[in-house]
């Protein structure tokens, strides 16, 4: 028994040292390969014709996608590094992740409503990361020229505190229930909205790191509504 | 004091080329007056360090900025040996490494290491990075005269 969890333990931090290594040391090569490109574009666009610049944007353009893809790799792995509980009044979290948001949220003039909730035992930075991954994602999966209104709530049921980030935005097809949330994973052309698929893969990590669990359902009269649950002691 | 300035001296250690071209850039770019050295590993940057073979005639760098992933001897045996020199040990290091991770930081510290930058993604970041290191090391923080001008 203590043999096999060991092991679980083992694989996890290997998991993780590979996980940085892999961003990091790719981190170099590929840094000069996008930089060293914006510079050709810059000072020798004159050498190339029209096929040339575009193949030279398209370098560029995969390059930085490489590089948003490590960062959320790190990120992955970094969440599997020491989490550190205490007891967290949540409407502070929130609170701070919306100022935190504020020129997101201005730009996009995105109406927010958030409702009294619970405090519980957190990890406060993962789950003020938690709630702006969900808030992100509300304010960007919308239809053009739609604003975005989101509603922020909680309720306590049995042993277990459910909270729920609710959009008003695209939604998203029930078959996708557990692909939404892998890593890289993407339900969308690139020049629709734009991404590497890393914020729910990051969502879902930090609530098993808190024991809970996520999914998303179709809200009414349109959109998703996103829920998770935290333990309540 | 009032000794006319000389540009500052700065001796690079690293092997990425990539990386030294945008150094190189970043300086040129930032337009301050300095003469960069660039060794392309640790052996060389000790070499450049103790004056040896094309070194000979290289005064001794005012700030040695210290990339920690190095082929065979590595950023922190580089380190090692220049803080065990009693001649090499008063001229600061500052490392520069792709990583954040807090061991990598505390390591280096360990090691008497004077400064720690996780390199910039982008040639913009660099330019920040060098304009920042002149303002500190250059301008703000005073260092011993040369011997040869106090002499």
């Amino acid at each position: 028994m203590t043999a096999e969890k060991k092991s679980a333990e083992e694989i996890a931090e290997e998991f993780r040292h590979y996980a940085y290594s892999v961003s990091h040391d790719l981190g170099s090569p590929v840094r000069a390969m996008v930089e060293l490109s914006k510079l050709l574009a810059d000072e020798h666009t004159n050498a190339l014709n029209d096929e040339g610049k575009e193949y030279l944007a398209l370098i560029i353009e995969n390059g930085q996608r490489l590089q948003e893809m490590m960062e959320g790799l790190l990120q992955y792995s970094r969440l599997n590094a020491d989490t550190s509980f205490v007891k967290t009044d949540l409407n502070k979290v929130v609170e701070g992740c919306l100022g935190e948001m504020k020129s997101v949220i201005e730009a996009s003039q995105a109406r927010i409503e958030v409702a009294e909730l619970p405090a519980a035992e957190t990890d406060p930075a993962q789950c003020r990361q938690l709630f702006r991954l969900l808030i992100d994602n509300a304010i960007k999966f919308q239809a053009k020229k739609n604003i975005a209104h989101i509603k922020v709530a909680a309720m306590k049921k049995d042993n277990v505190l459910e909270f729920s980030v609710a959009d008003n935005g695209i939604g998203i097809m029930p078959q996708h229930q557990e692909k939404v949330f892998q890593l890289f994973q993407r339900l969308h052309a690139d020049r629709d909205y734009p991404g590497v698929g890393v914020g729910l893969a990051l969502a879902q990590k930090i609530v098993q790191r808190h024991g809970g669990k996520i999914w998303f359902e179709q809200s009414a009269p349109k959109g998703t509504v996103f829920r998770f649950t935290l333990r309540d002691e | 004091m009032e000794s006319k300035r000389r540009p500052a001296r700065l001796l690079l250690i690293e092997d990425n080329p990539g990386d030294i071209i945008l150094t190189k850039r970043a300086f040129k770019e930032a337009q301050l007056e300095n003469d960069l050295i660039v060794a392309s590993s640790g052996e060389e940057g000790l070499k450049a360090l103790r004056q040896e073979g094309p070194y000979a005639f290289q005064p001794p760098p005012d700030l040695i900025l210290l990339d920690l992933n190095l082929p065979q001897m590595n950023g922190k045996d580089v380190l090692q040996a220049i803080k065990a020199d009693p001649v090499l040990k008063s001229i600061p290091v500052v490392i520069l490494s792709s990583s954040r991770a807090e061991q990598d930081v505390v390591n280096v510290y360990a090691l008497h290491s004077n400064g720690y930058i996780a390199k910039p993604a982008t040639l913009e970041g660099f330019k920040s990075m060098v304009q920042k290191i002149e303002a500190f090391w250059f301008t703000l923080n005073v260092f011993p005269e040369d011997e040869e001008a106090t002499s």
